[in-house]
């Protein structure tokens, strides 16, 4: 039976885990845009912004992990924890001090 | 215009100096060096489409040496999915063909004995061509940019940055605004240019989804295409020795082994 314990396991498309990533991408590049300019217009500033954008990347993380992924995102990523919270997160936050930035500017 | 945009006073003076800026600023650079930020990225994004090469045709010997190594690491990676009988057939018969070389492909040159140089290949030259175009396009709009930002909308403060930043980057924000004292938070356009750079890979993403995607499925499949082209005959024998040898001491599992057992378990 111990040979067999490679066929137990799931076989994960690598074109689909692709796209699943590319999927998550967009959905946070749209929350944190949105969040930033959100951000600006409360005219929110230092810590409070960048807390502001804490919450705001990890409850859509959290949302995406429980709803879409229905708490199972192990089936959709190869690891879990690192292409759901590491990978983007340098890229969201510029995004998102560009457009608390922009927003905070053109309204203050 | 430029009189306009200069208008900016001190309204309080002291520790925290509070700047009143002319509203007009927001819509005569703000806005502008973000428009004109976007559009540049769109535009490099179909430039780099149109000066990339398109897809190369291969002599058919080429093809025929790649698709038999893809045989032989496919049987070496998937080869629990066929029974033993059947694996047992294709090893003896990929192994013996691989190691005789039955497939690999000659060219006039390699014949000869002579190694090719690199430099003069043509296939080498076009691939370091179409990199340094890739590159050239890149840069060269950022540079622009940049420029035209210093040129126009260098000394006066644009905005207020909603952080506090330390001191060493008053320098680099405030550039030919001249005053010792200024909170660092009060920066001129230049600095508007630097978080767009920075920040403004999401936008891109959103705008272009699409032709992101193909131009990244492009990129994966060249480097592969171009390395099998660029290969020499005996490294290639090479690799298909190497690949004959894990054939004969890949070690076979059937999936169907015990397949009954693992699907009552699972049911069980």
């Amino acid at each position: 039976m111990d040979r067999s314990d490679q066929f137990d396991k799931p076989v994960k498309s690598g074109t689909n885990i692709q796209d699943n990533k590319k999927r998550y991408e967009r959905l946070m590049d749209k929350v944190c845009l949105v969040a930033g300019a959100v951000t600006g217009i409360l005219q929110l500033e230092s810590t409070s912004g960048f807390v502001a954008f804490l919450i705001t990347y990890l409850l859509t993380a959290a949302l995406y992990v429980l709803w879409i992924c229905g708490a199972t995102p192990g089936q959709y990523y190869e690891s879990v924890i690192s292409n759901i919270l590491f990978d983007n997160f340098m890229r969201e936050l510029m995004g998102f001090i560009m457009a608390w930035t922009f927003s905070f500017a053109l309204i203050g | 215009m430029l009189s306009l945009l200069l208008k900016g006073g001190i309204a309080t003076a002291g520790a925290v100096a509070e700047l009143t800026l002319d509203p007009q600023l927001k819509y005569w650079v703000l806005l502008p060096i973000s428009v004109v930020m976007i559009l540049t990225g769109i535009l490099r994004q179909y430039v780099q489409v149109m000066i990339s090469p398109g897809v190369k045709g291969q002599p058919r010997v080429k093809l025929t040496e790649g698709q038999y190594i893809l045989k032989a690491q496919v049987l070496v990676g998937n080869g629990s999915n066929i029974t033993d009988k059947s694996f047992q057939e294709r090893k003896e018969y990929l192994s013996k063909l691989l190691a005789s070389g039955k497939y690999v492909a000659r060219t006039k040159a390699a014949q000869d004995g002579s190694t090719p140089n690199p430099l003069t290949d043509p296939g080498m030259s076009d691939a370091m061509m179409s990199m340094a175009k890739g590159n050239m396009a890149s840069f060269i709009p950022q540079t622009v940019i940049m420029w035209w930002v210093n040129h126009f909308f260098a000394g006066f403060v644009l905005m207020k940055l909603p952080f506090p930043l330390t001191l060493r980057f008053k320098e680099m924000l405030q550039s030919g605004v001249m005053t010792a004292d200024l909170d660092v938070r009060w920066v001129s356009a230049i600095s508007w240019y630097f978080i767009s750079v920075l920040g403004l890979n999401p936008v891109f993403n959103l705008l272009m989804n699409e032709s992101v995607d193909d131009q990244l499925g492009v990129m994966q499949s060249q480097p592969a295409q171009e390395q099998d082209a660029m290969a020499q005959p005996a490294q290639v024998e090479a690799t298909m020795k190497s690949l004959a040898n894990d054939i004969t001491i890949a070690q076979h599992e059937c999936c169907f082994d015990n397949v009954e057992k693992r699907v009552l378990k699972l049911y069980a």
